[in-house]
């Protein structure tokens, strides 16, 4: 799988005047340089044709704005694997067999949305689990954390790669 | 070319890169777009700069001169040269914003261009930390490495850019043509590896396109 890059054209506060997506033929890439317009590639596992929008922040970079299930999954998982507060709550569910189904639930959808791309189902589903999730851990005892702040932890993992976890 | 031993650059450490194979003296093609480096590196690419763990026959690179590796902004981190080491085959950056690698393809002034329509790079570490994650690629040509005209070929944002392999390659990567054959090829970092920090780790880097050879050959 090969990484093709988008012509996008900003304006001088950053916001996006156009974009050309990657197979959009008609221009060379003069013709696109001559417009002011700026190859960026798109990100492996992001289909480019689900591009919400993108934006240049003033330092250079440009940020893409893509669909609540695109996400870094994989690095989201490696995230919650490893922390302890996680832990903690899978530990609770060996003694909670509610909480056990549940966090394996959550798992089986997270896996599904870490193998082979995601889709929008995978993402509804992984929100529905955490409702369940979130209700058995609040519910449970542990012996180093409370329930809250299990919750929040996993919120706030889920937060910093711009996941929304709530069905809303 | 003053910046290939050094002189006028005291900010900078260069090595030199290895001769490429092909016909001599013909514009070569090479599409390397379905190439996986991370099992079998193309054997006819005519540019393969680093090759760590790969068994394809090579000329080394610091015996021709043929391309010159810069590390420009700053003072150097480890020497360039340990991009080509096919033993140890790590190399990275001194610390800071704007950090980059420049390819000279020609700094005996034989004519050398390139005109790049794919790369590969590769990681340089034993480990999936410190992965390179936004940049920029140009190309761009000129006087010698202080004094270039560039157009940016593309522009990357993307924490899962490379693999998290010992010494994981990225994904066929394509390029922006520029509008004329060029003499380097910059990476100039635009924000922080995958472990928050103003380096680049790099092993290797491949690159296909159309290769102009110049008086010498490639």
């Amino acid at each position: 799988m090969s990484k093709p890059f988008a012509w996008f054209k900003f304006d001088k506060n950053g916001a996006e005047i156009d974009r050309y997506l990657p197979g959009q033929a008609g221009l060379s890439a003069n013709d696109h340089r001559a417009a002011g317009r700026i190859p960026v590639s798109i990100p492996r596992g992001y289909p480019y044709d689900e591009l919400i929008s993108a934006r240049r922040n003033p330092d250079g970079r440009v940020v893409m704005e893509w669909p609540a299930y695109l996400r870094d999954w994989v690095r989201f998982w490696r995230a919650i694997s490893g922390e302890p507060m996680y832990k903690e709550a899978i530990a609770g569910g060996r003694v909670s067999p509610p909480l056990g189904l549940s966090i394996s639930l959550f798992a089986l959808a997270l896996t599904a949305l870490k193998t082979d791309g995601a889709t929008p189902e995978e993402f509804t589903r992984l929100q529905q689990l955490w409702e369940v999730l979130r209700a058995d851990i609040l519910a449970g005892t542990f012996p180093q954390s409370a329930p809250q702040e299990i919750v929040d932890r996993l919120l706030a993992i889920a937060t910093s790669l711009n996941i929304n976890l709530e069905a809303g | 070319m003053a910046g290939v031993s050094g002189e006028g650059f005291a900010d900078r450490k260069t090595t030199s890169m290895f001769r490429v194979r092909g016909p001599e003296h013909v514009a070569t093609s090479v599409d390397i777009s379905g190439a996986d480096p991370a099992t079998n590196i193309p054997k006819d690419i005519p540019y393969q700069i680093g090759s760590k763990n790969e068994s394809v026959a090579w000329i080394n690179p610091t015996m021709t001169g043929d391309i010159v590796i810069h590390e420009i902004v700053g003072p150097s981190g480890n020497d360039p040269s340990k991009m080509l080491d096919r033993t140890s085959g790590e190399y990275f950056t001194a610390e800071g914003l704007g950090r980059a690698i420049v390819f000279d393809f020609d700094p005996k002034g034989e004519g050398r261009r390139i005109l790049p329509d794919g790369c590969f790079f590769q990681h340089g570490r034993e480990n999936r930390f410190r992965r390179i994650r936004s940049f920029s690629i140009y190309g761009s040509n000129g006087t010698d490495v202080d004094n270039t005209t560039s157009q940016l070929l593309v522009m990357v944002d993307d924490s899962g850019f490379l693999s998290e392999a010992a010494f994981g390659w990225s994904e066929y990567t394509a390029l922006a043509p520029p509008s004329e054959p060029v003499r380097f090829i910059e990476i100039h970092m635009d924000g922080p590896n995958t472990s928050g920090l103003l380096q680049i780790y790099c092993s290797g880097f491949l690159v296909g396109g159309q290769i102009f050879p110049g008086s010498q050959g490639y």
